[in-house]
Parts: structure tokens; C-alpha cells; sequence
């Protein structure tokens, strides 16, 4: 089997060139609405907060956190959105007739929605929330504190990663980043795995699955733990290295792995895909 | 170029729709698939351009198996569904982005088709009617000069000169290289446009026959009462009788496609034997 089954450049270069010639506006559209979003809500956010901003030393690390994982959602909802055409069977069957090998579609939607989408929306969150906290002005607080807005530090990415002035530590940053990375890849996964309202059901059984596995290790809790009763959950922790236990071990792993196997799934279910 | 081979196909918790259909088709004709409702003619064509995947059997188009979805296969099929969508996007740019993904693309008949239809490139396709965008679409189709072109009910919802116009643009078009399945249930808007009828019914292909061999076979004729003729399928009309007879060597008619096929399906043996595909 020739690799020009698999990947051709210039048919790759044309399948997306298609889909930005088709898809710009909305795209432009998307990436703009979601800077507004971010602006307006972040603004109202940080206003309704002014006290503790002046007056709660590395209170703006939470409150920036909040605003990027509010942020994040948006971003999964544009991710979870990936391969339109499949939610409706008529523009399933152009899609799959489309000129283009599985692989090709599937690198496409990869990189516009993930690849290429995610680094201008965090450059887009960067700017929003910059802009939102320029927008304060200062007041005085019930009549009595002043705020001062040039006190409060503007927002950069290690705020996420820090308490206080201290970076976390390695795996949590990791797991962070990849865990971001594998929950995308799934809710990508879901936009070949179901035809309709694929980003709901993704996120509706991550939450069940999540569920289940909460269920099993409190079931298997209490069978092996005797002395746990109820809904209690026991972990046996154990060091693997010096740093790392065996349940950030097993964190790590959970955040670092799964992308793989989503990609994989999204590339069958799309390769066995019928209308 | 169409090797269809003891194909069996059933939808999920239904009974077996095709159980060992084969069929054999090659280029240079335009063939109308006929069938009634449910007869399976849709799903024969997305089984052939590889939206759905056969149970068993063998199927092979162009030497690809259509279910690989194989690039180059793709890039040398197109179908025409009796439903169609558009991005909200003008007809001139919807060329720009897709044509390229056609290696045959015919620019220049793409425009000349488009000026016969009445269509400007810079019309919104879905600021288009149904008709309109249904023209666009087929002059798409005829201008990608792919092997195979497939059309699902391609006369629905075209106004009667379009329907000429289609006719004429379509025989045009089509060259010894390329092969067309029409699937219809307006036979009368293809009859003088087909070389070749196919007729589906009951998961089998029960009637593959040319035109030029039916004429060469058979007679359609009006009649007003049937006294002195031999007739092998008849057919009450306004003013007499709609009749089948065995061909002869003085005369030639034209072939009535709907009597016709409502003599297969009312399965009437249509001499010779070898009309009945086995």
C-alpha cells in the first residue's frame, strides 16, 4: 500500500485549503467572539472582586485560574465542535466523498482545531484578560478603601502555574498541560463517535465514566479496606521515585496517555464511518 | 469499471436487503437504475461511491474497493444525492475551494454549463432555490469529469425546460470514459438520454439489458384493441391499449421505458431468456 493512500502534501495542502476558503468567516467570527467573551466576563469578574484584588496577597493567581478554566470550556466547546459535516447525513456522505484520505481529514480538523486553534486562543486569552484588567479604574470601596488597579499585577501564563511566586512542581504542570491536551482529544474523539449533539453526550459520559470509576475504588475500597463503611474511598500510596507517589504516578499516566488512544479512535471511527 | 459480485447488504436489525447481488457495468454508457420505492436503488449507489460497507461479496469500482474510501478513488467518483447541502458560501468560491480536489476539472465547461443553467458565480448558493442549486450541483458533477458519475434522482425538483436542458447538457458531457448511473423514478424525463436500463427489485438485479438490444427485441406500440396482435405485456390506456410485442424486422419503435418496467416488475418473461439476469 503506497503512502499517497495515506498523506499526500498537495491533497492535504487543497483539503484544507477547502475548509479555510469555506470556513473563514466562521472561524474569524469564532476566535473574535471568544476574545469578547473572555474580555466581558473576565472585566466582570475581576470588578466584582476588587477588594480582595488589593487586599488578599496572591488572591489574582485564583482569580486568573477561574477565568482561564471558564476560558477553557469555550475552547472545548470549539474542540468537541470538530468535523461539523458529521452531525447531519447529508453532509456526512460530502464529506466522506470528499476527495481526501482518513488520515488527511482527520490531521485537518486536528489542526485547525486543536494545532493551529489552540496556541491563537491563548494568545486571544492573553490579550482579553490584559485588557480587561487596563479596564479597571480605581474607586474607592464602601466609602472607606481605596483600590488601586496598577497594584494588581497584569495577567502572564505562570500565574496558573504558581502559588504565589513558587512554579508548581513539574507533574502538576504536566499534568495540567497533558490533561488539557487528552480531555481535548476526547471531546475530538466524540465529534467522529457520535452523529448528534456529539459535544453534549462526549462530555455527559466523560462525567459518567468518571462516575464509575469513583464507584468502583470506593467498591473495591471496601472490599479490601474492612475498616472503610459507606461512600469513603482509601488510595494505598507507595513512592515510586523520590518525587513521585504512586497515585501523582498514576495521575500523570491518566493525563499523559489518553490523547494517543483518542486520536486512534477518531481515525477508525472516522475510517468506518456510514451514512 | 462496476464488479459487483454475491453482494449481501443489510441495514442494522433489518432483513438482508441484497442477499447475492451481482452486476457488472463498464464505461461508456449512462445507465438508468430503476426500482420501485424501497427496491434498494439508493443503497445500491452509496454501496457502490463507499458510504456504506457490504456484509459479504465482492464489490470493486475502478479496481478500488469503495469502502477503503481510497483518495484516488474518491478523487474519480462523483454522486449527486437526491438531498443536498451548501455552505452559505457563493457559487464562484465554492468552485475555488472545491475543483481543485478534482485532478479532471473542466473550468471552461463548468462556465459553459453554468451560462446554460442561468447561474452567475457570484450568486450565495443557499440564496438559490431548490432547482437552482440542484443545477449547480449537476453542472459540478458533469464538470469534474470523473469516471464515475452518479446521480440520485437528479430530474427532482428541475422545472420542465431544465429537464431539457439536462438532457442535453448531459449527453454532451459524457464522454466514452466516463460512465453514468441515473437512479430514478421519473423515467420519463431520462428515456432518451440512457443507453443502458437496469432494473432493481427485491434485492436482485432482475433486467440489465441496452437499449439497443431491447429495440432490436421489442415493440412499444399504442393500439386500440388488442384482437390480431401478439402481445407479451399490455397495459389499458385512454383510446385503446399501451402493448409489448416481439420485434420485427420492418418496423421500429420507440421504447416506452414505464411499460417496460412495469412488465419486469410484474414479472413477465420478456423474450429472449437471456433478458432475465440470473
Amino acid at each position: 500500500m503506497s503512502l499517497n493512500n495515506y498523506f499526500s502534501l498537495k491533497r492535504f495542502s487543497l483539503l484544507l485549503k477547502q475548509d479555510l476558503l469555506i470556513n473563514k468567516t466562521k472561524y474569524i467570527l469564532t476566535i473574535l467572539g471568544l476574545g469578547l467573551v473572555t474580555y466581558l466576563l473576565s472585566y466582570w469578574f475581576l470588578s466584582m472582586n476588587k477588594w480582595n484584588l488589593n487586599y488578599h496577597e496572591g488572591a489574582i493567581n485564583a482569580f486568573y485560574t477561574v477565568c482561564f478554566m471558564f476560558f477553557m470550556i469555550g475552547v472545548g466547546v470549539v474542540i468537541g465542535t470538530a468535523f461539523p459535516d458529521l452531525n447531519d447525513k447529508i453532509k456526512t456522505a460530502n464529506y466522506l466523498l470528499s476527495p481526501g484520505s482518513t488520515f488527511e481529514k482527520i490531521l485537518a480538523q486536528f489542526l485547525l482545531r486543536i494545532a493551529l486553534f489552540i496556541p491563537i486562543a491563548l494568545g486571544i486569552f492573553w490579550i482579553a484578560i490584559r485588557l480587561a484588567k487596563a479596564s479597571l479604574i480605581p474607586e474607592i470601596l464602601n466609602g472607606t478603601r481605596f483600590f488601586d488597579p496598577s497594584v494588581v499585577p497584569y495577567f502572564e501564563f505562570r500565574h496558573l502555574i504558581s502559588v504565589g511566586d513558587k512554579l508548581w512542581d513539574m507533574w502538576q504542570i504536566l499534568f495540567l498541560i497533558f490533561g488539557f491536551f487528552s480531555y481535548g482529544t476526547y471531546l475530538f474523539a466524540g465529534a467522529t463517535f457520535f452523529k448528534r449533539y456529539a459535544l453534549i453526550k462526549t462530555v455527559v459520559v466523560s462525567g459518567i465514566l468518571f462516575g464509575c470509576c469513583i464507584l468502583f475504588s470506593m467498591l473495591l475500597s471496601n472490599i479490601f479496606y474492612p475498616e472503610i463503611t459507606g461512600f469513603k474511598l482509601k488510595l494505598e500510596t507507595f513512592h515510586v521515585t523520590q518525587s513521585l507517589d504512586s497515585t501523582k504516578c498514576f495521575l500523570l499516566y491518566l493525563s499523559l496517555i489518553p490523547w494517543i488512544f483518542f486520536l486512534g479512535i477518531a481515525y477508525f471511527k472516522l475510517k468506518e464511518k456510514e451514512v | 469499471m462496476i464488479n459487483i459480485q454475491h453482494l449481501t447488504f443489510r441495514y442494522k436489525k433489518q432483513d438482508a436487503l441484497f442477499t447475492d447481488l451481482s452486476f457488472e457495468q463498464q464505461q461508456g454508457s449512462i445507465v438508468g437504475l430503476l426500482g420501485k420505492n424501497g427496491a434498494g436503488k439508493s443503497t445500491l449507489l452509496q454501496l457502490i461511491s463507499g458510504l456504506l460497507k457490504p456484509q459479504t461479496g465482492d464489490l470493486l469500482v475502478n479496481n478500488f474497493k469503495p469502502f477503503d474510501r481510497s483518495p484516488n478513488f474518491l478523487s474519480d467518483i462523483y454522486m449527486v444525492s437526491e438531498e443536498f447541502s451548501f455552505p452559505s458560501i457563493t457559487i464562484g468560491l465554492y468552485i475555488k475551494a472545491t475543483a481543485p480536489l478534482y485532478p479532471k476539472f473542466d473550468y471552461e465547461k463548468m462556465n459553459h454549463i453554468l451560462q446554460q443553467f442561468e447561474l452567475e458565480t457570484k450568486k450565495n448558493l443557499n440564496g438559490l432555490s431548490h432547482g437552482q442549486r440542484k443545477k449547480f450541483l449537476i453542472a459540478f458533477a458533469l464538470s469534474t469529469n470523473c469516471s464515475l458519475l452518479i446521480l440520485d434522482e437528479p430530474t427532482n425538483g428541475l422545472d420542465i425546460p431544465s429537464k431539457s436542458l439536462f438532457r442535453k447538457i448531459l449527453v454532451s458531457s459524457v464522454s466514452d470514459e466516463q460512465l453514468v448511473l441515473i437512479s430514478t423514478h421519473q423515467v420519463k424525463d431520462i428515456e432518451t438520454v440512457i443507453d443502458t436500463i437496469v432494473v432493481l427489485d427485491e434485492g436482485k438485479i432482475v433486467y440489465n439489458e441496452s437499449v439497443f438490444s431491447i429495440s432490436e427485441q421489442l415493440q412499444f406500440k399504442t393500439v386500440a384493441s388488442l384482437t390480431g396482435e401478439a402481445t407479451i405485456y399490455q397495459e389499458k390506456c385512454l383510446g385503446g391499449h399501451r402493448i409489448i410485442i416481439p420485434a420485427n424486422e420492418l418496423e421500429e419503435t420507440e421504447i416506452d421505458i414505464e411499460l417496460l418496467f412495469n412488465a419486469i416488475i410484474n414479472k413477465v418473461t420478456l423474450k429472449p431468456e437471456n433478458h432475465v439476469v440470473k
